[in-house]
């Protein structure tokens, strides 16, 4: 059995073999334990045993390990293939920026309206004590922007959304 | 030890330095009395300690923070003693006047000392005319136009520091004349939010200097010894992420000199209790920074490599009794490394990280000292500082240290948030690090430390990933082989290595 594995941003093809997996041309006996009534999980890679915690998410797993939370999608060859036959999205979502933690917005850099480049700074929130500015990654015009000075924001709440490009 | 007059100390603080008191306290005999905000109700500082006092909301100001409530709290609990811990009101003069004047005692320097070290700008004119090195700097800038003048004077690159600063905040370097303006203004108001006091000044920026600083113990009959010192270089925005002792470059002969020039320093504020003065050092010579009239995140390594108690000794000098003793000349003894275990993605900026501890498996063994602030099932809010807990080791030298940290490392399981756990892992591995070779400005010289690591713990969640999928699916287990070579008689290369901060710097691994 094959899997397609989106994780962090890039796609790993994973085989399961006879004794183990195969990724990206490597191999490694692997085997997984599951402590019972818990998310904990033992996993030996080869001869090394890695401590982690796994949930199940709506399309894949979150595995802890070493103080990571890496999120996984999964998809088995099947779906994959069915997926990759059906005709692609048309249009770009507009892009935009969302809260990287919890935090009160100290400062708003920019108006709607206005352009930016890459790594212009946008706004700050502050955390745990700390000014975090949060920079425009790619140049752009600012369409709207969802928060205020002063206001407290959750991880992943909408701060500023950027306005859909011609010819993108 | 002799009788004590204290019987009952209360805790203003939280987390894991709370522990640490209560820990000491219980271990003489005394009675803690723990404070905590509503988040914090089933947090280990409040489950260990004997009597708890609910102080407020999550919010600092209306709890650890709020003098008023901690001082009732002592009252009403018949506590003689109010232990800070570090952070909050720990170095607030204001706050200690206050706990000697509702006739209790404060276990911490006089206010007059915590004063005169507080004010950054007073502290480094103070050890100026005691003969204490410091970095050429300039007195506070109200404006723009006074910055540039004083950074011209002292020549850039300059840094800019909060007057009332401490902890790294409000702190500023400036390369070049062009960055002054932004950096003023960024500066001024990161000290009004963290201090309630925008003053700045400024001094020369020295270039990939250590931060070493020297452990001092002081009674009030004018007794002070110092237990050597200890390497804090690996920082992040001047915020410690590990440190140890003794540091590296540091031989008996440096170590007695940065030794007597700090008991200058706490003669001249006429110091009490435990305290601890940094410095910056580069080449040979070595700069008076600031001096902390407290306990310190850090101070684990120095009992690990003395074998002094500092909390204990604090409590014993706070109710009155002399030092009474010398140190031992064979300090250092072994080294010992501490790790910060915060609640920060170092993979991405590190991003502080809130949630729920599902799962936490200390590491344990031989060497290993575990200070934690929180257990299974407790909630990381965004309200405090992000620090988790400290992984402390104690070893030969070291070499065997650096082994025995990244063992434990290894052997740590913390599930619900992200932690600096893979920043750690990465450096224990890295060449820089094992060779000593470091400096203030360590992490940004690395950018690159945590990709190996980082590759590795993906791989690793991937393959995780895809076993679970296929035992959802019904799929039979993988039989359990025997270790060792597989089928054709090698073990892959990949096996041996998958070695998470395996340490480069040894050929082969």
């Amino acid at each position: 059995m094959k899997y397609y594995v989106r994780r962090a941003g890039e796609l790993v093809e994973v085989e399961i073999t006879e004794t183990g997996v195969r990724i990206a041309g490597r191999e490694a006996c692997a085997q997984i334990e599951s402590v019972p009534g818990s998310e904990r999980r033992h996993l030996l890679i080869g001869e090394r045993g890695v401590p982690l915690s796994a949930r199940r998410t709506d399309d894949g797993w979150a595995i802890e390990i070493y103080g990571r939370i890496v999120q996984l999608s999964l998809e088995d060859q099947r779906t994959h293939t069915i997926r990759e036959l059906a005709p692609p999205h048309g249009t770009h979502a507009p892009r935009e920026v969302r809260a990287p933690m919890a935090g009160l917005v100290l400062r708003v850099e920019v108006e709607e309206g206005q352009r930016v480049q890459a790594g212009t700074g946008l706004l700050v929130i502050e955390a745990m004590k700390m000014e975090n500015e949060i920079r425009a990654e790619a140049e752009g015009t600012v369409a709207t922007i969802a928060v205020a000075e002063g206001q407290a924001v959750d991880p992943d709440d909408l701060l500023l959304a950027f306005a859909g490009e011609e010819g993108e | 030890m002799s009788e004590l007059s204290l019987s009952r100390i209360l805790v203003a603080n939280r987390g894991e330095i709370a522990v640490r008191v209560v820990r000491a306290c219980r271990e003489m005999g005394i009675e803690s009395v723990a404070v905590y905000s509503e988040p914090d109700r089933l947090a280990p500082h409040v489950v260990l300690a004997d009597v708890t006092v609910p102080i407020g909301p999550a919010r600092a100001s209306e709890s650890y923070l709020d003098g008023g409530k901690l001082i009732d709290a002592a009252r009403l609990t018949g506590s003689q003693a109010i232990h800070p811990g570090y952070g909050f009101l720990a170095e607030n003069a204001v706050f200690a006047s206050d706990v000697l004047a509702a006739g209790l005692i404060f276990i911490g320097p006089p206010p007059e000392a915590i004063e005169a070290m507080g004010e950054k700008t007073r502290a480094r004119a103070l050890m100026r005319d005691a003969g204490v090195p410091v970095i050429p700097g300039s007195e506070w800038v109200a404006t723009e136009e006074e910055a540039r003048q004083a950074a011209n004077e002292v020549g850039f690159p300059v840094m800019l520091k909060a007057v009332a600063g401490g902890g790294g905040k409000g702190m500023r370097v400036v390369s070049e004349p062009d960055e002054l303006a932004s950096a003023f203004t960024r500066a001024r108001s990161e000290a009004e939010q963290a201090f309630g006091d925008p003053r700045v000044y400024l001094e020369r920026f020295l270039d990939r200097p250590r931060h070493i600083e020297i452990q001092v113990l002081a009674d009030r009959l004018g007794n002070a010894v110092h237990l050597g010192e200890r390497e804090c270089s690996i920082q992040r925005r001047h915020q410690k992420l590990i440190e140890e002792a003794p540091a590296p470059v540091v031989d008996a002969e440096l170590r007695d000199r940065m030794g007597r020039v700090a008991l200058e320093a706490v003669r001249a504020v006429g110091y009490e209790s435990a305290g601890t003065v940094e410095f910056l050092y580069v080449e040979g010579e070595f700069f008076f920074l600031e001096m902390n009239t407290r306990l310190q995140v850090e101070h684990p390594v120095t009992e690990m490599v003395t074998g002094v108690d500092i909390v204990q000794e604090q409590i014993r000098l706070a109710a009155g009794e002399p030092l009474g003793w010398e140190p031992d000349p064979a300090w250092p003894i072994g080294h010992s490394i501490e790790c910060r275990i915060s609640g920060e993605d170092p993979v991405n900026g590190f991003l502080p990280s809130v949630g729920r501890i599902r799962e936490l498996e200390p590491p344990g063994g031989p060497g290993v000292r575990w200070d934690s602030g929180v257990s299974t099932g407790f909630d990381v809010g965004p309200h405090y500082d992000p620090l988790l807990a400290k992984l402390i080791v104690h070893a030969g030298d070291r070499d065997q240290a650096i082994a025995r940290m990244r063992r434990a490392l290894l052997e740590l399981h913390v599930a619900g948030v992200r932690t600096t756990q893979p920043f750690h892992i990465a450096v224990m591995g890295e060449a820089d690090f094992h060779e000593g070779r470091i400096s203030i400005r360590y992490v940004e010289d690395h950018p690159e430390l945590l990709a190996g690591v980082e590759e590795e713990l993906l791989d690793a969640a991937t393959i995780a990933a895809v076993l679970l999928e296929e035992e959802r699916h019904g799929a039979p287990m993988i039989p359990i082989r025997p270790l060792g070579p597989t089928e054709d008689g090698q073990l892959s290369g990949w096996q041996r290595a998958f070695r998470p901060g395996a340490a480069d710097w040894k050929a082969g691994g």
